[in-house]
């Protein structure tokens, strides 16, 4: 498999009253083509800030240093050009609210036919295209939405006239912000289907990104986790999900409350998440985790393979004895 | 688990003078105005003890005409110089801020007292009520208030108390308007059903409850409206309309001043108009810091 | 949307409708009887006092005078003026194209400058921004009259680039005549226009679909036209329209600042000779102007922001 999107050791600071403030420090991950990869973890984990880095989407104070590479080329060094023919053409984002997304005094066929009509494609033909974009994210009425306005749709059918705009340039990559956390649980499970089945059909690569462990798990072939704007472990999603390894991501997992069983209080993580500026040296789960020793508050560990993924934790071998040797049979 | 270096205390230096919630008030207070508006706030005050101490500061008798020397410029003798009837600008500058500054005050005072009392009932009510109150004020809004001040005069004739009176009712809507719009989100909030479920009444709820929490928005609407308030008062004696010569008020003064302009000798309209200009905008930006919404009454 | 246009024109009927009343009866909060009050400090023959209760309908209820009055304004007769012995008709028209020319000059600096100013600071923060804030606080401060006296001082007078009094002959002369009035009319309304074009295309500009926007690929351009700039014209026209209407009222003082012979000082020069009917008719004509001027802001409102129609449509 191709690798599509490389971010490595990406870090990105916002400036604030108190001086450079880093959201994001020190991200690492991978997307092969078609494939789908799921960034996990709580607010303020930086998350949705990698995903804006990669598509050059950041306030313009932001302070960006590492690496991106789409394909090969950097995206960071991209001119203003070629940034504006890979953002819709390769590389196209749905964000969390559809709502503010949208531009209220403008209707859903212009939104739709903007892009197309800025490259000099004909009214009528771009609205064409729209109508059937609508179809495929199984709008009934195509015509009707194309001349309604946001506020006249409902939160499920905002997201889906966005995911059509994001589709309407023939993107490879899909990054998918929260998608569905603004939606209501049965809009949510239709929203979700919708994107699985585009993706599937176009061979798409995605970007699922969630604080919801499960669903990520549900859509994605590989899960990511990000604590306090670092990656923390990277695994196939059954493998993570059946045996996590780093002290987070076990903490997160143990954490969910079993449907079937009867717990009188449920086991939580003590402490509260951090954002990237709040984290002590050393490693940033160091307060909260159960396994920890001297050598973790002194130096940040590094992100190191690890079975069939990669995780960032100095105890991971010791811990996690019998995952060493385990290796994917080609 | 041990303690997160965000929770320790950080260490003080020795020396504390004053108690620590004073200090800690007036860290707030700093922080909040910020320089713009502690400087503000001093003009104001300074102005304020000008014009109460008016009487016993001035250098000179501000009604003595001096026919000999009119529209003389500064000297040491008159340090910004004489008016049409040879009186110093000086003294008439500093007291005519009494009137300056009473004016714009009881105004304020009549459309807040007024336009808060409105507003708050009328939000309570909800319904028809605030309905009629809304529509009545609408009405009210539709006479700019120099207009109204000036049917008030071409009524009851030029005077201070008929431009204070009719400009006053002209400001009641733009107050009861910022002053309603807080009230209805407040209203909404669980603390007033808290309240209400135990069995308060709802003017004890409004005055004990409600009234403390809008009081900071009220102040600062205050604030703000007196300077607007000097800025239509003053144009009211501008045109005769509102202090009566030969009392000395600034917005007279710049009128009076205006044959002076001519004649190259424009210090009593200038030094006049300086004086109501810094006024104004020392009033409009402690309102802004005090947290006034940035609308201004057109 | 007829009926939200239709509900405003009859909230703007029934606005003038009222302050007519108000106008009219003010007549009777005077001290002493309407008849003194009318004829003033003038010594009254019998027939001028016939004349007047016939005018103003005397004898009969309040109400019925006032629509008689109304009804007449309506007609084009907005009374009789004893002081002036002439229809206040006829001492208002030729004054008011002075004034509606001056308005007009006046509106075009507010808005021009204001949405430029206010455009180039919200696009641009930094130096230049802060620079232009300053600036526009001052420009807050500074009543409509102070500002024509402080024009007349130094660039009138001191400096004599331009006429000080007056109106002049012929419209370019007109033009040059206005200015300083039109300047001194229009700087705390083009800081106020300013203040908020700032505050809308800053608001606009961080908003989340204009990122939606920037991801798809759209050129900055079109981004900034269709997105920051048409979206934040829409409180920024809502705010120039009625800063325009605030300029009518304006007038009065600047007009008597500068001298210009236009209903503005014809109003104050009315309230000093005791001419009530002409105080009462242009009272009665600025209001309207004022009640119009927002009332097709209003309207215009509606026009452009499609949420307006849907949320107003359920009631407010």
């Amino acid at each position: 498999m191709s690798e599509m999107l490389a971010i490595q050791q990406l870090r990105v600071e916002l400036p604030s009253a108190d001086g450079w403030r880093a959201v994001v420090a020190d991200a690492t991950l991978r997307i092969g083509s078609g494939e789908a990869v799921g960034l996990v973890g709580e607010s303020g984990s930086g998350k949705s800030m990698c995903a804006r880095a990669a598509m050059r989407i950041l306030p313009d104070r932001a302070r960006v240093t590492g690496t991106i590479t789409f394909d090969g080329e950097s995206v960071l060094d991209m001119g203003a050009r070629r940034l504006r023919s890979y953002c819709g053409e390769e590389v196209a984002m749905i964000f969390q609210d559809p709502s503010v997304h949208l531009n209220p005094i403008r209707t859903v066929g212009d939104f739709l036919t903007e892009a197309l009509r800025d490259r000099g494609v004909a009214k009528h033909v771009a609205y064409e295209r729209a109508g059937s974009l609508l179809s495929q994210v199984l709008i009934a009425d195509p015509a009707r939405v194309l001349s309604s306005y946001p506020h006249q749709l409902s939160g499920g059918m905002q997201q889906r006239v966005m995911i059509a705009g994001a589709l309407a340039g023939e993107p490879r990559l899909l990054l998918a912000d929260e998608p569905t956390t603004a939606l209501d649980v049965t809009t949510q499970a239709e929203v979700l289907a919708i994107v699985d089945r585009l993706r599937r059909e176009r061979g798409l690569a995605m970007l699922f990104i969630s604080h919801d462990l499960e669903l990520a798990a549900a859509v994605c072939d590989r899960t990511v986790v990000m604590y306090a704007g670092r990656t923390v472990e990277e695994q196939p999603s059954t493998a993570l999900h059946r045996d996590p390894v780093h002290p987070y991501t076990v903490g997160l997992l143990a954490s969910r409350p079993h449907i079937a069983a009867r717990q009188p209080r449920l086991d939580v993580l003590p402490g509260r998440p951090l954002a990237a500026y709040e984290a002590p040296p050393g490693c940033p789960f160091a307060p909260r985790c159960a396994h920890v020793q001297d050598a973790c508050r002194e130096q940040v560990p590094p992100l190191q393979e690890f079975g069939d993924g990669a995780v960032a934790c100095r105890r991971a071998a010791e811990l996690h004895p019998s995952r060493v040797t385990e290796r994917v049979d080609a | 688990m041990s303690a997160s270096p965000l929770t320790a205390a950080s260490p003080r230096g020795a020396g504390v003078v004053l108690p620590q919630r004073v200090r800690g008030a007036a860290r707030a207070i700093v922080a909040r105005l910020g320089v713009s508006g502690i400087a503000a706030a001093l003009l104001l005050v300074f102005l304020t003890v000008v014009a109460v101490f008016a009487p016993d500061i001035r250098p000179q008798d501000p009604d003595l005409v001096q026919l000999g020397s009119t529209f003389a410029g500064p000297s040491s003798a008159h340090w910004l110089g004489t008016d049409q009837s040879g009186r110093d600008v000086f003294s008439r500058l500093i007291v005519g801020a009494r009137p300056a500054l009473l004016g714009p005050l009881l105004v304020v005072v009549l459309a807040t007292v007024i336009g808060s009392i409105l507003a708050i009932a009328s939000a309570w009510a909800g319904g028809i009520i605030d309905g009629i109150v809304g529509r009545t004020l609408d009405l009210l809004f539709a006479f700019p208030a120099i207009l109204l001040a000036i049917l008030a005069v071409a009524v009851l004739g030029a005077s201070l108390l008929a431009a204070v009176i009719a400009v006053g009712i002209a400001y009641i809507p733009y107050v009861a308007r910022v002053v309603r719009s807080e009230a209805v989100r407040q209203r909404t909030l669980p603390y007033i059903a808290a309240c209400e479920a135990q069995g308060q009444s709802p003017a004890r709820i409004c005055a004990r409850h409600l009234l403390p929490n809008l009081l900071p928005l009220i102040i600062a609407q205050a604030t703000v409206s007196f300077g607007y308030a000097m800025i239509d008062l003053s144009a009211l004696s501008f045109l005769g309309f509102g202090v009566q010569a030969p009392a000395a008020d600034w917005g007279e003064m710049v009128a009076a001043g205006e044959p002076g302009i001519l004649l190259h000798a424009p210090v009593e309209s200038i030094s006049a108009s300086f004086m109501i200009v810094i006024t104004v905008l020392a009033f409009t930006v402690l309102g802004e810091r005090l947290g006034a919404p940035a609308g201004r009454r057109v | 949307m007829a009926r939200l246009l239709a509900m405003r024109l009859v909230g703007a009927a029934v606005t003038l409708f009222v302050t007519s009343f108000v106008v009219y009866g003010a007549l009777f909060l005077a001290p002493g009887s309407p008849i003194n009050f009318l004829v003033g400090p003038q010594s009254a023959t019998p027939a001028m006092i016939r004349r007047l209760r016939a005018e103003y309908h005397l004898n009969e209820p309040f109400l019925q005078q006032w629509l008689h009055w109304l009804g007449g304004v309506l007609h084009g007769n907005l009374g009789y003026s004893i002081v002036e012995h002439s229809s206040v008709l006829g001492l208002i028209g030729p004054r008011l194209g002075t004034t509606l020319l001056l308005i007009a000059y006046a509106g075009i600096l507010t808005i021009g400058f204001g949405v430029l100013v206010g455009t180039v600071g919200g696009l641009r923060p930094g130096k230049v921004d802060a620079a232009l804030t300053t600036f526009t606080s001052v420009g807050l401060g500074v009543p409509q009259y102070i500002a024509g006296v402080v024009l007349i001082t130094f660039f009138g007078v001191a400096w004599g680039l331009f006429p000080t009094y007056g109106s002049g002959s012929g419209f370019g002369d007109d033009l040059y005549h206005l200015t300083l009035p039109a300047i001194a009319l229009a700087i705390s309304g083009a800081a106020y226009v300013s203040r908020l074009t700032r505050a809308a295309v800053r608001e606009e500009k961080a908003k989340e679909h204009v990122i939606t926007a920037r991801a798809r690929g759209i050129a900055p351009r079109s981004i900034l036209r269709r997105h920051v700039l048409r979206n934040a014209a829409i409180p920024v026209i809502t705010v120039s329209g009625l800063t325009v209407a605030g300029l009518i009222a304006g007038t009065v003082v600047v007009e008597t600042a500068f001298g210009i012979n236009g209903v503005g000082a014809l109003l104050v020069q009315s309230v000093q000779e005791s001419d009530f009917p002409t105080v009462q008719a242009i009272t009665l004509l600025m209001v309207a102007g004022f009640v119009l001027v927002n009332t097709a802001v209003d309207v215009a409102y509606l026009a452009l922001d499609p949420r307006i129609r849907a949320r107003q449509g359920a009631g407010r």
